[in-house]
């Protein structure tokens, strides 16, 4: 009957009319349906039909699997932290949930179990920005993914737990792959042989990065033999540990090839004095397997010749250490003789990525020396590099430079465990925003907030009492107490967890 | 009275005078701090001259500051409450009102007693009748002219309203004003409100439709006793008015504040207080309006007890209330604990829907229940595996279950087109309204 009254309606009673028939005879006269009038007779039936269904509602079981929570073995947040933690959450400050995250970490501590979801919707809705949330989400998160397959993110523990390498995710199992590699790499290895059989190329490259950890003799029978893998991605990442390490074909065949395109030879200088000089030798060609090795036989760029190109590359490739040694010269002289060659500008890219991948913290102080290169400051101690930033921030107020990259300072000495800036790099950096506002964007500002030492409060309080119509000072202003705003958010947040 | 840390955020106006409060619940920034059983105060010193004095009614629950903040609690009155959990040492415990205190809460008493005898105007009684047949004229000519229309919908059929579901309505809704028949206003606005973009749009179409149907049928009928004719034209559009609610007899008991909502339609806010009786069972919503951002005269915090008197607005079910003369009693006690849940309401709602089928919500306390999440749904189910319609959004309905940790909780809330809307829930240690979350 239900079915033929929603006909009815939908197509009209002018072309579809049902006949009411099973309404019980003496209530269709009380209610007055079947009176010649269509529409009200319609009508009134689908009321009374509305009314019984509602009324009349079957009561309905459902026996379902219910999924056991386990119980929570951290404690959650308290109510202070709870209600920055809210605010941040639907206010969507990153800044400020990056600090709570730090501080909920240190103190072992978890998201309380009612605000899980709304967490869970943030990292589903904001394409996993907020991922690093979930690891605070406890057994209430895990339990929830169970129950709802939108859930479908990776979840880390904040505590360290043993864990099954076979069903944990493939990003988790590198990590823990990692960890293996650094403690016992010949145990390590067995396992990324085991599961790297199962793996696609992208994935097996990645693993094949693992064994550079830790790189010893031993490990070379098995990166060399995956110079066979099917695989070219495989075989590149293999390539790329074998040329850095000596005792292996490959790292003997770059040394070769470098002898052969350079030599450091000894000149007559100024009349009595001698000088080392770097000779090149052009036309040398590369061997094949320097070739599949990665190295690039013909430069593409102009006025550079293929044997500078040739070492350019051999130098990113291979531990400066080691090239010095080819060359039967010490590193500092090595440095020396290269940055005297109309070429040291093209080369000292290539030596960068070298003192960066290899941690080379001489190569970097000899590097800094010629340039300022802030990626590479963050390589030396703690101290001496603060000392790089002190001088590089003093030469660029000095000189009033306007597009000196503050914003990539600030990165570089941000830590992850939030330690204010030193102070008088601070003093520095509020006088270079005071010279140029728009240095660093409005965000950077925010950020600058959880870094900055509260004993320079009155530097900032100073800067934000200054009266001045100019447009540029207005903005610095208004950036600065939003810098305030987040150092009281993080003194609040360190008074209360 | 003592409030707990989350009575006091529910009561704080937003998070940011929660955190202002928290910090000015020091007692180095109060100048002084005195309690007495019906109110609390104190000076606060702020960054003017002159200390800010500050007082809250404890009984039903107020606050007064002479402090510029437009928001209602300000800070300070915030703050004093924090203090009074975090320090009650500091408060000097006092016999006798401070005679300014004291003169507010009279005010208070006084405003709410003379709204309840309020003295009777000189009335024009021919005018008045006047005007009373011929808002009658214009709701009769309304009814048949909608009767007219809702008949010409169901000729020629519904199947095209999808493609028009802005304007389909929008004719006879404006008639309907002009008829001064503002209930079947709202109730052709639930049906524009209607998803048609999901399946079953037309069930929950037609049935809202002949529900109007049935009502201004009822409407024409004038041989109903006069109880249903008076509730039929307030389901029309007459108000009764507030001073006529408050003379009849007061219904007293010790009430839940068992949830509370807000909806907001251009500058009109719309709150809804429900109640629950804790010993007569009985349920009341008072509905207030509050128009272009004007403050709340009363505040209450879900799942504390009040003891006061409740006036009901003449119906056969009655739910509409008045609440007159209460004080804010006790917290939530553990009363709460009997099981088949749904099969219960199914029985009692059956049972309403006789009394009066006219019921749109139809409010309930279930125990023991869980939310469950069933088929991309959301079910309500029991300890006996009953299940019912949750109508909920996804996210809300998650957060619950992440609330229970898989226990049995207990929920208020009310059933609305064959599907339960949850307003509150709890369990012995938390009650959350879901205007929080």
């Amino acid at each position: 009957m239900k079915k033929e009254l929603i006909k009815a309606c939908l197509l009209g009673t002018q072309r579809y009319m049902p006949e009411l028939t099973d309404m019980p005879g003496p209530l269709a006269d009380v209610i007055g349906i079947n009176n010649g009038d269509n529409e009200a007779s319609l009508l009134t039936a689908a009321a009374f039909y509305s009314l019984m269904q509602s009324a009349g509602t079957p009561e309905i079981k459902l026996l379902s699997v219910e999924y056991e929570l386990v119980a929570e073995n951290l404690p959650h947040v308290n109510k202070q932290i709870e209600s920055f933690l809210l605010a941040a959450l639907k206010q969507k400050e990153d800044i400020v949930l990056q600090y709570l995250c730090y501080k909920m970490g240190v103190a072992k501590q978890i998201i309380p179990a009612i605000w899980v979801p709304t967490v869970f919707s943030l990292v589903k809705n904001e394409r996993k920005q907020f991922q690093y949330l979930l690891s605070f989400c406890g057994s209430t998160g895990k339990w929830l993914q169970k129950q709802n397959p939108e859930y479908n993110f990776e979840i880390n523990d904040i505590d360290t737990i043993e864990e099954d390498l076979e069903i944990v995710t493939f990003e988790r199992r590198m990590v823990l792959l990692e960890e293996k590699r650094k403690k016992a790499p010949g145990e390590a290895n067995e396992l990324i042989s085991r599961f790297m059989q199962n793996e696609p190329a992208d994935k097996r490259a990645l693993m094949t990065t693992l064994l550079g950890i830790n790189y010893s003799e031993q490990d070379t029978v098995l990166v060399t033999s995956l110079l066979n893998d099917k695989s070219k991605k495989v075989r590149e990442a293999a390539y790329a540990i074998l040329r850095q390490f000596p005792g292996n074909p490959v790292f003997d065949t770059f040394m070769q090839h470098l002898s052969a395109i350079a030599e450091v030879v000894e000149e007559r200088h100024l009349l009595i004095s001698k000088k080392q000089v770097l000779k090149m030798k052009s036309g040398v060609k590369p061997e094949k397997i320097l070739i599949e090795a990665g190295l690039v036989e013909i430069c593409s760029e102009k006025n550079i010749n293929d044997e500078w190109y040739h070492l350019a590359q051999i130098l990113s490739f291979v531990p400066f250490k080691r090239i010095a040694e080819a060359l039967k010269v010490n590193e500092l002289n090595l440095f020396n003789i290269l940055s005297d060659q109309s070429y040291f500008n093209f080369l000292a890219p290539y030596l960068a990525i070298s003192a960066e991948k290899f941690e080379d913290v001489p190569l970097v102080r000899l590097l800094l020396k010629k340039q300022i290169i802030f990626g590479l400051i963050a390589l030396l101690p703690k101290q001496e590099a603060d000392q790089f930033y002190l001088n590089a921030l003093s030469a660029a107020l000095q000189n009033k430079e306007t597009n000196f990259n503050l914003t990539q300072l600030l990165r570089s000495n941000y830590t992850e465990t939030f330690q204010p800036l030193d102070e008088q790099l601070c003093k520095k950096i509020l006088a270079f925003l005071k010279m140029h506002p728009y240095g660093i964007s409005a965000q950077e500002y925010k950020l600058l907030g959880f870094y900055f030492p509260a004993s320079l409060e009155y530097e900032l309080d100073n800067l934000t009492n200054l009266n001045s119509d100019e447009y540029a000072l207005i903005y610095l202003k208004n950036q600065l107490l939003e810098l305030k705003r987040y150092l009281e958010i993080k003194k609040s947040i360190n008074i209360s967890i | 009275l003592n409030f707990s840390e989350d009575q006091i955020r529910q009561l704080s106006p937003d998070e940011s005078s929660t955190k202002a409060g928290l910090q000015l619940a020091t007692p180095a920034k109060w100048v002084n701090a005195h309690k007495h059983e019906k109110a609390l105060w104190g000076a606060c010193q702020g960054s003017g001259k002159e200390p800010y004095s500050t007082m809250i009614d404890l009984q039903s629950i107020a606050f007064k500051c002479n402090c510029p903040s437009r928001k209602f609690p300000c800070k300070h009155g915030v703050g004093l409450l924090f203090l009074s959990l975090k320090y009650p040492n500091h408060f000097k415990a006092e016999t006798e009102l401070d005679s300014i205190v004291s003169d507010w809460l009279n005010k208070r008493d006084q405003k709410t007693q003379t709204a309840a005898a309020k003295p009777d105007k000189p009335i024009d009684e021919k005018a008045q009748q006047k005007r009373a047949e011929q808002r009658v004229q214009k709701v009769n000519a309304g009814v048949k002219e909608l009767e007219v229309w809702m008949k010409d919908l169901v000729r020629t059929g519904i199947q095209q309203i999808p493609n028009n579901i802005y304007s389909f309505a929008a004719n006879i809704k404006a008639r309907m004003v002009d008829a001064q028949a503002t209930g079947l206003v709202g109730k052709l606005k639930d049906i524009e409100a209607i998803d048609f973009y999901k399946s079953g749009w037309e069930e929950k179409f037609i049935s809202k439709l002949s529900k109007i149907y049935l009502l201004i049928k009822a409407y024409e009928n004038t041989s109903l006793s006069e109880q249903w004719q008076s509730e039929i034209k307030q389901l029309i559009g007459w108000n009764t008015p507030k001073e006529e609610v408050l003379n009849t007899k007061p219904f007293n008991d010790n009430w839940l504040i068992a949830g509370i909502e807000k909806t907001q339609v251009d500058q009109l806010l719309t709150e809804k207080i429900w109640l629950y009786g804790i010993h007569s069972k009985q349920f009341a919503c008072q509905m207030n309006f509050y128009a272009n951002n004007q403050l709340p005269q009363q505040l209450f915090i879900p799942g504390s007890i009040i003891k006061g008197d409740v006036h009901f607005y003449p119906a056969i079910f009655p739910i509409r209330c008045i609440l007159n003369q209460y004080v804010t009693e006790s917290n939530l006690p553990d009363i709460f604990n009997e099981s088949g849940a749904i099969e219960a309401m199914l029985n009692t709602q059956a049972d309403r829907l006789t009394l009066n089928p006219f019921i749109e919500q139809s409010p309930f306390v279930l125990t023991q229940v869980y939310v469950h999440f069933y088929n991309h749904g959301f079910l309500l189910k029991d300890k006996n595996h009953s299940v019912f319609n949750l109508k909920i959004m996804p996210e809300k309905a998650w957060t619950i279950i992440a609330f229970s940790q898989g226990a049995p909780i207990n929920v208020f809330g009310y059933i609305q087109d064959d599907a339960f809307i949850i307003v509150s829930f709890w369990n012995q240690f938390h009650f959350y309204n879901m205007l929080d979350l």
